[in-house]
């Protein structure tokens, strides 16, 4: 921990009206960021983790916090006035999205947006916002920032277009910096440079991070501590090595497993996760992951876990924590049959697929 | 199937070569098409598919990953070159026997909900190819579509639903039934896998292993994910901005980069290990890939490369194969010796 926690999102329920009802997108969601610390919330579609990053900043549209808070410094935002959000927003919480092309105006120089963005917040004349604006397009490593700075979006590449919207983030040098999959648009060799850079940009200026990804190397290049979320709810959450190295929750152990390393045979099949994504319109009951988990409990069709404390600041929601025998997770615990493509399996479990129905495969073989 | 697969021997003919492709897209510049240049999309690309074996593709993008491989089944009209499908010249075929050889080859897209005609059922999305290529009709059409759906993990319960009523793993799985339906040799898959979640990619990753083994099919896969393509693929060939520059076994290339592009390329893969991920600054590339439409003078990767010298700005390297471990680059670096290289 780095201190005093710098945002405070407690017992959060964000819900959605839809055509087929109200859809809760988030649910009972608690974590914090420490000052200058990097937290990471990962997950799958539809887990939730970008409409809690756009709680944060008050942007969602449609969407409505049913209860819960947010305390950016003690403050809480979900009561802030659309004026006092419009003032912590940018100066106080930036944020940078996947997609950079869409962040910028198409009509206006890169320059002119950098340069309009501090205008917002900062009392200074048009001729210092853009000597600012050059110094913080070199900052982010734009090559030739003075004439860059006339360029527009669509003559800069992908990498240089995100490298634009970051400075514009950074631009009132901001205490908190959400970015929602900032590199997920962007070939590795570039991933890797914007990374870089964001890393960099922390250590100098002391900003937090709230990370929002679905690639665990992403995470763990990245964070300090990950918080792992499953269909709306938090499922676990430690320090970057504990939920990496050491995954106690089934469903942050089958995920991590799925993902193909270098060390995996290529005659031997992947360790899938069976089922897909549940649709939030249709939770399992229980526990939202035991449909596709392979050490299910009855307990867990029934009854949905608690997020329970585990030795050494951890979480994770599973009945397995509050067996009798204790039942933390052995390292290796995933059962063999895994390991088969199982496809049968897969799709008898997709009826609390995503926006999907129920293929029953049994058939297969 | 038209191909058991065998035994390597290294002199059967492979099921797809391509020899020396190009495909250069006119660009204009002006509002009259005044001043108007060459995009050189793909640029003298020569690789072979051999039966029941994976070729994977990789590349930044822009690298003419998809263009190569839509030439390579002429979906894109190659400017030159020569593909060989089963040793048959398919550039120079045409109308019924043409659509004949097109059947044996078959591609799955990377959108599985874009890929599918949302106002179709899945019988005819499947069935379609059956008709185009009137290989079944009526209750044999009927019972092949469900034979297909049971191969991918689906069923025939799924026949008269639509593609928005399934997930994005079975969607795809819709659109790999719609590949197998002619019984093809080869297919091409166009980052099949990258808009999957990851907890579904690898039941997909799986299904198409499966469907190799069991019906010896051989694939062009590509990928931006190169811990997918390393998992997928047995041979490797590395793009950058339209020509291959290093080919070889997926293994061998893994393990020892030749290509000094190869390398920045392999070295930004992230770890998953948090302890190494943070403490290795992974090997950042300098800039990024040069406009096509210029690229620049003597080998591409010049403005790039940490090693360039001068020969590198005036002359463009020849992609050479070395006799004794098949391993191919186009490096100046390695044209003393074949072994040796930038390291």
């Amino acid at each position: 921990m780095h201190g005093s926690p710098l945002l405070e999102v407690s017992n959060l329920r964000v819900r959605f009206p839809t055509r087929h009802g109200r859809v809760e997108a988030v649910s009972d969601m608690s974590f914090t960021v420490a000052e200058g610390e990097t937290v990471a919330i990962v997950g799958e579609s539809g887990s939730g983790k970008s409409v809690t990053a756009l709680s944060v900043m008050g942007l969602l549209n449609s969407g409505s916090i049913e209860s819960g808070s947010i305390r950016f410094r003690g403050e809480d935002l979900t009561a802030a006035e659309p004026r006092r959000m419009r003032q912590i927003r940018g100066e106080e919480i930036a944020m940078v999205f996947q997609n950079p092309m869409a962040a910028l105006d198409p009509l206006y120089t890169v320059g002119n947006q950098v340069a309009e963005a501090i205008r917002i917040h900062r009392d200074v004349s048009a001729a210092e916002a853009r000597a600012r604006a050059v110094e913080l397009l070199r900052e982010v490593g734009l090559p030739d920032p003075e004439r860059r700075a006339r360029s527009y979006p669509h003559e800069l590449s992908g990498g240089q277009q995100q490298r634009v919207v970051i400075a514009i983030a950074l631009s009132c040098n901001p205490a908190l910096l959400i970015a929602d999959e900032p590199t997920t648009a962007l070939d590795v060799t570039v991933e890797a440079q914007i990374l870089r850079l964001m890393r960099t940009l922390q250590a100098d200026h002391g900003t937090a991070l709230l990370f929002i990804t679905h690639d665990m190397g992403v995470v763990a290049e990245m964070a300090d501590r990950v918080v792992v979320m499953y269909a709306g709810k938090v499922v676990e959450q430690g320090t970057v090595e504990q939920v990496l190295r050491e995954p106690q929750n089934p469903y942050t152990l089958a995920l991590l497993r799925s993902i193909p390393s270098p060390d995996i045979s290529r005659d031997t099949l992947m360790p899938a996760i069976r089922g897909s994504v549940p649709s939030l319109l249709d939770t399992p009951s229980g526990c939202r992951f035991h449909p596709r988990c392979p050490r299910v409990l009855d307990r867990c069709v029934r009854e949905e876990p608690p997020l329970a404390a585990l030795p050494g600041q951890r979480d994770s929601r599973c009945w397995l924590h509050l067996q009798p025998d204790g039942g933390l997770l052995p390292a290796e615990s995933t059962d063999s049959t895994e390991s088969t493509e199982s496809t049968g399996s897969a799709d008898r479990s997709a009826r609390h697929g995503a926006g999907s129905i129920q293929s029953g495969a049994t058939g297969v073989s | 199937m038209s191909a058991e697969p065998t035994v390597e021997t290294g002199q059967e003919t492979p099921i797809l070569e391509v020899r020396d492709l190009v495909k250069h897209y006119p660009v204009r510049r002006g509002a009259f098409g005044r001043g108007a240049g060459v995009v050189r999309a793909v640029d003298g690309v020569s690789f072979r598919i051999p039966r029941g074996r994976t070729v994977g593709l990789v590349g930044e993008s822009g690298s003419g990953k998809s263009t190569t491989a839509r030439l390579a089944n002429r979906l894109v009209e190659p400017t030159s070159g020569q593909v060989l499908f089963d040793g048959a010249d398919l550039l120079a075929t045409r109308g019924r026997e043409l659509k004949a050889l097109r059947s044996r080859m078959q591609m799955v897209f990377q959108d599985p909900y874009g890929s599918l005609n949302p106002r179709m059922t899945v019988f005819d999305i499947v069935g379609e190819p059956l008709e185009v290529h009137g290989v079944s009709r009526g209750r044999a059409r009927t019972a092949r579509v469900t034979e297909l759906l049971e191969t991918v993990g689906l069923s025939g319960r799924d026949l008269y639903r639509f593609p928005h009523q399934f997930s994005g793993g079975q969607a795809q799985r819709i659109g790999i039934a719609r590949a197998l339906a002619t019984n093809p040799d080869v297919i091409f898959c166009d980052e099949s896998v990258s808009a999957l979640d990851v907890s579904v990619q690898a039941q997909i990753l799986n299904l198409l292993k499966r469907l190799q083994r069991e019906l010896g099919l051989s694939y062009l896969f590509i990928a931006h994910d190169l811990n997918v393509v390393r998992y997928m693929a047995d041979e490797l060939c590395v793009m950058y901005m339209g020509e291959i520059v290093e080919r070889g076994d997926s293994d061998a290339v893994f393990a020892d980069p030749r290509h000094p592009y190869t390398q920045l390329l392999l070295a930004a893969i992230p770890g998953h290990d948090p302890a190494t991920a943070k403490a290795k600054d992974r090997a950042v590339a300098r800039g990024e890939v040069p406009s096509p439409s210029a690229p620049p003078s003597g080998c591409r990767f010049h403005t790039r490369c940490p090693f360039a010298f001068e020969r590198c700005t005036a002359e463009a390297p020849r992609l050479r194969t070395s006799p004794a471990t098949g391993r191919a680059a186009a490096c100046h670096l390695l044209d003393d010796t074949s072994e040796g290289g930038p390291s």
